[in-house]
């Protein structure tokens, strides 16, 4: 049941990344259960070709997981079945498999199978191993029913092999977790398991009261014999204490369940089996001996070998009892034949101390074997308890070890993702100085681009200044001084009084309005020279400059345009230092490579855009020579700092068009 | 006879000479007697002004460009006149000087008021001698580009007060926006604020000074 639900969530989980394959490893995984069931009905010909057939099936499922699902499925199937070649190979495959995809779940049921497997043929230190690892894998993942059942599955062959001790401990780890799981069924198989180790040790109050307990767990049913089970483990518990009274109530009890017979044939012949031996002590003997006969015959049919020693032990004492000792030597023989295929010790020990007696010729050889083997025994059990000792402390040192690295994985993990976190931290904290240092740099660019364009303008105003304040000087030159003695000239020569002619007089008179005419000529030139005034931060003229300086240079013509040239003033201080910078590269390259007779440059603004048009006549541009000097490099610069757009056209052999858009931003 | 107490101020030698010669000429036809003085400079003027009797008829002939005075009183020949306005209100003032720009002549008519105003360039032999005349026996007498002046102003409708005038004549000697305040008891502010308004009166906004200062020019306020 809950491998099944398992394994469903387990699809709900894949089936969100891979739904086809899963669709079609679901479609395979349906078929092998459908199968499995079918594979119950048949018979033992053919079954294993249809195992075959379904391993085949499961083999076809995709997903690493399912497969195992299902294996898993079929193997269990198969132990039950007894098919152990198929189950071995089977189970080893999955175990493989599920180590490589490290799914812990199915490690730990093969294991179990294992467990199983080796516990059904009594090899009860491997099937301790291997439920131990079980356990362990149950542990790993924190399967707490599992768990329990492990315990209990390795109680169970502690018992067996009396290592009651251990046993009992397992037993109580076990019911504590059934407990908190209100595991009914469980509980029950602890709490009579835990009255068996009891009665062993011969505490049987103890045992009777675990045996009690064991019963509250289930219910009184014709369709189970749980409790007939520990009714007539009670009786053998009461049969020892010598209350035979208790004991028969029990097996009655037990007998009100007609179905015992239907149900199990084998516990059907174990309950007659030990019903009639109680008999037997209480020296009831009517009947008894046909009971021990029928529980005889059962056991020979179901192959209950063990139950077949004990019965030949019950009817060698029966005999012994009777004083046949011919036929309680036979059975006893018999007895210990069995029990020895068996390897069944305690039933081999007890086969011995009755041949010991009813034997009296070989009594001391048998008490010297029974000797022999109890001390055998009693090695064994210790190396066993031994091993197991040492099973435990070699996985709780495992568990440990996972445990510690699996802290120190976690360590790993927390302290990698800091110094990852931390190394982030650093890297960003300095990605943002550089970028702040940037900022920064660029900031100081700009503020000296408009140092630079104030010093220009300052240049500029300086020689303009000069000029005018020379300027003024020759006007006022001019209109204080020269002007006023031509004035005091003309006068005085009107007021010269000489003798001519009339003609002579009027020509005089003549020549003083020119010299009138003269000096009205040097004002306006002195006014000419004087009204010139500059205006501040003339942008356009600081261009204009530059460029007549370049043409003296380079020696060329140029024609300067600009029609509205007031408005360029009105842009920030950085864009006009790099259109300048711009231009000024521009005019070392005409002079430097161009040959250009003539350079035209435009100054226009158009609606939204500041826009500057340098044009030459000289040789353009050379084609491999493209636009990538340093002059070029610094250009593309200043034009993308001032975010404004470059065009260049150029006609190989007659010239070069630069056209510069300029956003106006503000 | 009438006696005349002439002072000639005047920097030019051969200027204050030409003046003599028409006094001279206007003594003989007229039968005026000129007492005449000639002073060279502000100080010698000022010495001069002050020994004439402030009864007597007088009539001075005013340069306007003169070195300024040794204690630095007066800085022209304009500041001279009002001195004399002020010393000898009887006597008149012939301001002669080759300023020929507005805002000069336009300052000197209203701070001296002068009973003749010759624009040196203006005038012929026979004119200074009519001028002459006309100041002393009916003033005022204005040679042509002052008469002109004046009429430009009766007609105009723009009225610009001392302040925005000097600001324009400041501008259209090209003196810096950021010294003006330094010469023009204004805030920079202040004189912003009249330049716009002159601007709007002259019905050009917007435009450059350079515009204002051109139609300034063209309507004689500078």
């Amino acid at each position: 049941m809950f491998r099944i639900t398992f394994v469903i969530l387990m699809f709900t989980i894949f089936s969100c990344e891979k739904n086809l394959t899963i669709d079609s490893d679901l479609l395979l995984y349906d078929k092998v259960q459908i199968y499995l069931k079918d594979s119950i009905n048949q018979m033992d010909l053919g079954r294993k070709n249809q195992f075959l057939k379904v391993i085949s099936y499961s083999d076809e499922i995709k997903n690493d997981s399912i497969r195992n699902r299902s294996n898993l499925l079929i193997a269990y199937k198969l132990l039950q079945l007894g098919e152990d070649s198929l189950f071995n190979n089977l189970n080893q495959k999955v175990n493989i498999l599920s180590k490589k995809t490290k799914d812990t779940f199915a490690i730990a049921d093969t294991h179990w199978n294992y467990g199983h497997y080796y516990s059904k043929r009594e090899k009860i230190d491997s099937a301790y191993y291997h439920y131990y690892q079980a356990y362990k894998y149950y542990l790993l993942i924190e399967h707490q029913n599992y768990k329990a059942k492990m315990l209990y599955n390795m109680a169970y062959l502690q018992s067996i092999s009396r290592d009651y001790i251990s046993s009992e401990s397992k037993l109580i780890r076990a019911i504590t977790i059934f407990k908190v799981l209100n595991k009914k069924k469980s509980l029950f198989d602890c709490y009579s398991l835990l009255g068996s180790i009891y009665a062993e040790l011969e505490d049987f109050e103890n045992s009777v009261k675990f045996h009690k307990k064991a019963m509250t767990y289930v219910e009184n049913s014709e369709s189970n014999i749980y409790l007939e089970k520990s009714l007539n483990d009670l009786g053998i518990t009461y049969r020892k204490m010598g209350d035979f009274e208790k004991s028969f109530h029990s097996f009655n009890t037990a007998f009100l369940n007609k179905s015992i017979r239907d149900l199990d044939e084998s516990f059907y012949a174990k309950i007659i089996d030990n019903y009639a031996y109680t008999r037997l002590l209480n020296n009831e003997l009517t009947g008894v001996l046909d009971s021990l006969y029928i529980a005889q015959e059962i056991r020979k049919s179901t192959d209950d070998y063990s139950g077949l020693a004990m019965s030949k032990l019950h009817l060698s004492k029966f005999f012994e009892k009777i004083g046949d000792t011919q036929q309680a030597l036979k059975y006893g023989k018999d007895a210990l034949l069995i029990s020895k295929l068996n390897g069944n010790n305690r039933d081999v020990l007890e086969s011995l101390i009755l041949l010991s007696r009813v034997d009296t010729n070989n009594s001391e050889e048998y008490l010297r074997r029974n000797l022999e083997l109890s001390n055998n025994l009693q090695r064994e059990q210790l190396k066993l308890s031994n091993k197991f000792a040492r099973i435990s402390f070699e996985t709780d040192e495992y568990i440990d070890k996972t445990h510690k690295l699996s802290l120190q994985r976690i360590i790993l993990i927390i302290s990698s993702i800091s110094v990852i976190f931390i190394i982030s931290l650093i890297f960003s904290v300095r990605i943002q100085r550089v970028k702040n240092k940037k900022l920064e740099l660029e900031k100081s660019q700009q503020e000296a681009n408009q140092e630079i364009y104030r010093l220009l303008l300052d240049h500029q105003m300086k020689i303009e200044e000069g000029r005018l304040s020379e300027r003024n000087r020759i006007s006022e030159d001019l209109h204080d001084g020269v002007l006023g003695k031509i004035f005091g000239a003309r006068i005085n020569l009107g007021f010269l009084d000489f003798q001519a002619g009339k003609v002579e007089r009027e020509k005089f008179n003549d020549l003083l309005e020119e010299l009138q005419i003269i000096e009205r000529e040097i004002r306006e030139i002195s006014h000419d020279l004087k009204s010139n005034s500059i205006f501040e931060n003339n942008y356009i003229e600081l261009l204009e400059l530059l460029l007549k300086e370049s043409s003296v240079i380079g020696s060329f013509n140029y024609e300067f345009n600009s029609p509205n040239p007031y408005k360029w003033n009105n842009l920030n201080n950085n864009v006009k230092v790099n259109i300048y910078r711009i231009l000024q590269e521009l005019l070392q390259n005409i002079i430097k490579h161009s040959n250009a007779s003539l350079v035209k440059v435009l100054m226009k603004i158009e609606e939204k855009t500041y826009v500057v048009e340098i044009h030459d006549n000289g040789k353009g541009l050379i084609p491999n020579n493209n636009f990538v000097g340093i002059g070029h490099k610094n250009i593309k610069a200043r034009i993308k700092k001032i975010s404004a757009q470059l065009n260049i056209t150029s006609n190989p052999g007659k010239g070069l068009s630069i056209i510069i858009t300029i956003p106006n931003k503000s | 006879m009438q006696n005349l107490n002439v002072l000639i101020v005047e920097d030019h030698p051969i200027i204050a000479n030409a003046y003599r010669l028409a006094l001279e000429s206007i003594s003989q036809a007229k039968k005026y007697e000129f007492k005449i003085d000639v002073a060279d400079s502000i100080d010698k003027a000022i010495s001069i002004i002050n020994s004439i009797d402030s009864g007597d008829q007088t009539l001075i002939f005013l340069d306007i460009k003169l070195e300024k005075s040794s204690d630095k009183k007066y800085l022209s020949g304009e500041d001279l006149g009002i001195e004399i306005r002020q010393v000898l209100p009887n006597a008149k003032i012939i301001v002669a000087t080759t300023y020929n720009d507005n805002y000069r002549v336009n300052n000197i008519l209203k701070s001296i008021n002068p009973d003749g105003f010759f624009i040196k360039n203006d005038i012929l032999p026979n004119e200074l001698l009519s001028g002459i005349i006309e100041v002393i026996e009916n003033p005022p007498y204005y040679s042509k580009t002052v008469q002109k002046l004046i009429r430009k102003h009766i007609t105009s409708e723009i009225f610009l007060d001392k302040i925005d005038r000097q600001i324009l004549f400041e501008l259209s000697l090209g003196t810096k926006m950021k010294d003006l305040p330094n010469i023009i008891p204004m805030s920079m502010g202040g004189i912003e604020r009249r330049k716009r308004q002159m601007k709007e009166s002259f019905e050009i906004y917007d435009k450059e000074d350079k515009y204002l200062l051109e139609i300034a020019r063209l309507k004689g306020f500078i």
